[in-house]
């Protein structure tokens, strides 16, 4: 094999660092002695290589630490300890609410619509005519009747959700001179607040499914 | 001085204290590597603040086992950085008109003076100015290697490729680094 340029670009760091095999050392000699282009790149690389791990590091910027150190002031690391709060707070959350009051109200409409008392369902009621006959008189008044009722239910999210907004917004977050693990004071508080605000949109949705099924 | 491993335990323990302490240890180094790769001042300061936000987001998930903790630093830096790089591709095309990077740093190589500090701080600019013009696979090799000072075990981990391939981006990037710069009349014959 003839040892061209090409090989001697290819062991290069090889050759400078001392790592070829004896064979390999006395071909690339052999094309350095006769190749003036490879011997200027082998003494380029090996002055360069030699002066870049002494080159002076940049001088980090004044205040980058601080910057860093402001933006990382918290909870380090960890993830949030699920608990049977943060479960009962994930359910309470308006878009699950409103999850779940919407699947309860299409059921509510369904049972409705069939005319099925939802403690006796039969196999009569499930029969296809039955169904479709129950359903052809039910549909326009319960139609509107759920429709009023996942509306309302609507409106209690949005009321919720701007609230959220309201209260998660405006309020600027002290600067946190104690970046400690502390799990965050203001949950206790916050958590009851939702119960509290949950509670009266659950409720409110219960009064209206109980409405619903008055009318 | 305690092994960054402590470190890392004791702020996960929530000793703010040590958090500090890794800042301050590596900040250096984050900020110098972000800066070689990319050759402006401002996006390594910025880059160096995610890199640390990434790194205290999800530091419960190193394990000394894995590695050293200056590895692993390394690891989400140039991660970040490919991504910020991947980003911006399309802004440098546009801009093409212009020099890479900031234009007024490449230039702030003014002429040769005799003492030997001034001399390595304008090979630094030089050796700047030629990296922007290298690839990024073999640009980040050779900032790895020969600025950052690790090893090839170290640097087949950051890359997450293979030794042989290591080795090869290391001599390329070199190579190509050697020619930028004999084209720029920076020689090693030089006074
Ligand atoms: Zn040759």
């Amino acid at each position: 094999m003839t040892w061209t340029c090409i090989h001697s670009e290819e062991r290069l760091a090889d050759y400078l660092e001392g790592q070829l095999e004896p064979a390999e050392r006395a071909q690339m000699e052999a094309h350095l002695a006769e190749c003036a282009a490879c011997r200027e790149l082998a003494a380029q690389v090996r002055w360069i290589s030699g002066r870049l791990p002494h080159l002076p590091p940049e001088v980090v910027p004044p205040g980058l630490v601080y910057r860093i150190l402001e933006a990382t002031s918290g909870t380090v690391g960890r993830k949030p300890a699920i608990t049977w709060k943060t479960v009962l707070a994930g359910l309470l959350s308006p878009r699950f609410a409103l999850g779940l009051g919407t699947v309860a109200a299409t059921v509510f409409i369904l049972f409705q619509a069939l005319d099925i008392n939802p403690r006796k369902i039969t196999m009569d009621n499930l029969n296809p005519v039955n169904l479709y006959r129950a359903a052809d008189q039910q549909a326009h008044l319960t139609y509107a009747r759920g429709m009023r009722f996942v509306n309302d239910l609507r409106v209690v999210y949005e009321i919720r959700s701007r609230l959220e907004e309201a209260s998660a917004t405006p309020a600027p977050v002290p600067e946190q001179q104690t970046p400690k693990n502390a799990p965050a004071p203001q949950s206790e508080q916050k958590l009851k607040n939702d119960l509290l605000r949950h509670g009266s949109s659950l409720t409110a949705a219960i009064t209206l499914a109980g409405l619903g099924g008055g009318l | 001085m305690e092994p960054d491993s402590q470190l890392v335990a004791q702020c996960l323990r929530g000793e703010a204290a040590a958090w500090e302490e890794l800042v301050r240890r590596h900040t250096r180094r984050v900020y110098n590597l972000a800066y070689r790769f990319t050759s402006n001042r401002q996006e390594a300061e910025d880059l160096s603040q995610e890199v640390f936000l990434r790194i205290y987001r999800t530091l419960a998930s190193y394990r000394a086992v894995h590695g050293e903790f200056t590895t692993w630093l390394t690891s989400v830096t140039r991660n970040l950085l490919i991504d910020h790089y991947r980003r911006t591709r399309r802004d440098r095309l546009t801009d093409s008109i212009d020099e890479e990077g900031s234009p007024a740093e490449h230039k702030a190589a003014p002429g040769r003076r005799p003492d030997e500090s001034a001399s390595a701080s304008e090979l630094s600019a030089q050796v700047q100015h030629a990296l922007t013009k290298i690839s990024p696979e073999l640009r980040e090799a050779v900032i790895l290697r020969d600025l950052q000072g690790l090893d090839y075990r170290e640097i087949q981990q950051v890359l997450s490729v293979p030794e042989g391939t290591v080795k090869s981006r290391i001599n390329r990037g070199r190579i190509e680094l050697a020619r930028l710069l004999t084209q720029m009349g920076v020689t090693g014959d030089r006074a």
